[in-house]
């Protein structure tokens, strides 16, 4: 697959060359050249749009509401219906329809995972860039924290987590109860900096040695006037591609949360991707196939996308490809 | 060697001390276990609560928590185990069943999937770019990016609830070790319900380690050694089984090493899932109960695996790999 990316890129600068115009392409269009040369990506971030705005689109495209129960009692049974015509799919065991239900669900679940992902980005590319760059004392203890971290289960140290910040009464006035939409996107941002600020900081370690950075050292920047204008500009690709993995993390822990009753209760009038699966391991056990279905196909779209996006973007920044240009 | 060997083990003992300590105090903030206590044992009386606090070191105030540790670790360590909340059933018996359970399930799961996982990595890294390649490396990303549950509730569906209705019978069951009520020990129904769960499983680890196989025999096919073996005009077998392989599986070992210390508390979902009696189950209890003298235990058996194989982790990889030094 590489092989064929580089020989088009490669190709592009022949042109040029043929023309005897030497007209010199930029890094971030290079980058992109590649991106768009993974096919599997390329599609991905499609559908990935049309998912987000549809979805941004719930008052047109949604069919009823999140919690209105479709057609009357006296018309005979409506709840655990198969997919017809007035549930395109089905509906669940109080009778509400099921794809209107995704629709709410996943925009619950899409904010939650750009928010939560945010953030961690914002803490873990701040912490991880300032430890790559200072290392000692303040590096070793970040770095022996977030081992302290990955020694445990991810799932048990989220519940535990959640347990202790639960706990104390004035965090839980900060952020909400631990059933909260906001108490869960600081919980997945405690744990999401950390992958983050790894990443940041071996990057952070290969740059700083780098002559652009000594430059700058030498004409008398600071640490983060270094951090802003060459260190991040010079990780975009890992940012971005943790940035992309991370809003999938989220969606997939929140849905496993709420598949053990740990998960968020947004209220009225709004449920969660990971509820509807939640409610799909019920709905198993009693052969409502739909039930389980349609939710798993909107999270499996969202994460196979995501996946195939991170895929692409790590090829498009690999710094070795650029070098072979 | 043996110095650097030494100077580990010695550090293990304060890293797992510290660990340890952070665990306690996460605990008993956040299960708050005279809290549980009193909800499980709703008619408890006064005495009986005392007499809880004082068993498990329960002392109060920021001092308490450091000599409540240490009580705690005492217990811990002769032996002397509080019993759970509920019950008042001693911990080790139930612990020692649940981590055998994960164990059989986490051993075959990853025997299938490092087999297999390394022999896809193999067959893909032979043919770099072309179609197997791809075909393995869109299948890992495929693999990895289905959650657990998804897999785990989709071969429910299909093979239990939907075999029953289209043939009569389900071929493999949803939950369990046995059927309910079984007594005695039976290979045969008990391999029947760790199919689906080692499948889920095994799904995760094959997917890993054929990017990682792949990756590593294709960094040592492209070394000036390899080039160096071919020269010296053996078979291409040879430089196969003899160079390439036992080369690229180095890196692989290491990880095996670091999968098998995280077996015993990393099929969480998946226990919960299938109602399997392991590690996993026995966390989703204890944490629902509040149950401090339960998890305490699990904690330090779970911690204690991930530390121990990462140190042996490193030991292995040293001794396979001649060009590491060790300071």
């Amino acid at each position: 697959m590489s092989e064929k990316k580089n020989s088009e890129v490669a190709a592009a600068g022949v042109d040029a060359v043929a023309g005897l115009t030497v007209a010199s392409v930029s890094p971030t269009r290079m980058a992109y050249m590649r991106f768009r040369a993974h096919k599997a990506a390329s599609v991905s971030v499609v559908i990935l749009a049309f998912l987000v705005v549809y979805v941004l689109l719930s008052p047109l495209t949604t069919r009823y509401g999140v919690n209105e129960q479709i057609f009357n009692i006296s018309q005979g049974k409506n709840y655990n219906l198969a997919p017809r015509a007035e549930a395109w799919f089905g509906t669940d065991s109080i009778g509400r329809d099921l794809y209107s239900r995704i629709i709410f669900g996943l925009r619950v679940s899409l904010l939650l995972g750009i928010l939560a992902s945010a953030f961690s980005l914002a803490v873990g590319v701040a912490v991880g860039s300032y430890a790559g760059l200072k290392g000692g004392r303040f590096d070793d203890v970040v770095m022996r924290l977030t081992d302290v971290f990955l020694a445990f289960p991810f799932l048990v140290a989220l519940l535990v987590i959640r347990n202790v910040l639960g706990a104390v009464p004035w965090i839980t006035a900060i952020i909400g109860e631990p059933s909260s939409i906001r108490f869960l996107v600081v919980l997945f941002t405690i744990f999401g900096w950390m992958g983050v600020a790894r990443i940041l900081r071996a990057q952070v370690m290969a740059l700083k040695e780098r002559e652009f950075v000594e430059a700058a050292r030498a004409a008398g920047a600071s640490n983060w006037y270094i951090i802003r204008k060459h260190l991040i500009p010079n990780s975009t690709g890992p940012i971005l591609v943790a940035l992309s993995l991370g809003v999938v993390g989220v969606i997939v822990s929140e849905a496993t949360l709420s598949l053990f009753g740990y998960g968020p209760s947004p209220g009225d009038g709004a449920t969660s991707l990971g509820l509807l699966v939640a409610e799909s391991k019920l709905a198993v056990r009693a052969g409502y196939w739909w039930l389980a279905l349609y939710p798993f196909a909107a999270l499996l779209i969202v994460t196979l996308c995501v996946s195939f996006i991170g895929d692409g973007l790590r090829d498009a920044f690999d710094p070795k490809q650029t070098v072979e240009q | 060697m043996k110095r650097y060997i030494a100077r580990r083990l010695l550090w293990l003992i304060p890293t797992l001390l510290l660990v340890t300590f952070l665990v306690y105090v996460a605990l008993r903030l956040g299960t708050n276990p005279v809290e549980s206590y009193k909800r499980a044992n709703a008619r408890a009386s006064k005495k009986k609560i005392q007499q809880y606090i004082e068993l498990n070191g329960l002392y109060d105030g920021a001092f308490g928590y450091v000599r409540g540790y240490f009580k705690w670790l005492g217990g811990f360590l002769t032996g002397d185990w509080a019993p759970s909340i509920k019950g008042r059933t001693p911990v080790w018996p139930n612990l020692k069943d649940a981590l055998a359970n994960s164990l059989r399930l986490g051993v075959t799961a990853s025997i299938v999937g490092i087999f297999v996982g390394n022999l896809f990595g193999v067959l893909a890294a032979l043919r770099p770019g072309r179609l197997r390649d791809t075909a393995v490396n869109t299948g890992a990303l495929i693999g990895l990016a289905i959650p657990p549950f998804v897999s785990a509730l989709l071969l429910q569906l299909l093979f239990s609830i939907y075999w029953q209705k289209w043939f009569g019978y389900s071929l493999f069951p949803t939950s369990g070790v046995y059927p309910p009520g079984h007594q005695g020990f039976d290979l045969a129904l008990m391999l029947k319900h760790m199919a689906l769960p080692v499948v889920v499983v095994a799904i995760q680890t094959i997917a890993s380690y054929s990017r990682y196989m792949r990756s590593s025999l294709l960094d040592v096919l492209n070394s000036d050694y390899l080039r160096t073996a071919r020269s010296k005009g053996i078979s291409e077998r040879q430089v196969l089984l003899k160079h390439s392989l036992r080369n690229a599986l180095i890196p692989v070992t290491t990880l095996i090493f670091l999968d098998i210390g995280a077996i015993v508390g990393g099929l969480i979902i998946t226990e919960g899932l299938f109602e399997y009696p392991g590690m996993g189950r026995f966390f989703l209890v204890a944490y629902g109960n509040g149950d401090f003298p339960q998890l305490m235990p699990f904690m330090v058996i779970i911690v204690g695996s991930v530390v121990v194989f990462n140190l042996l982790a490193d030991i292995v990889y040293a001794r396979l790999d001649p060009r590491i030094k060790l300071v």
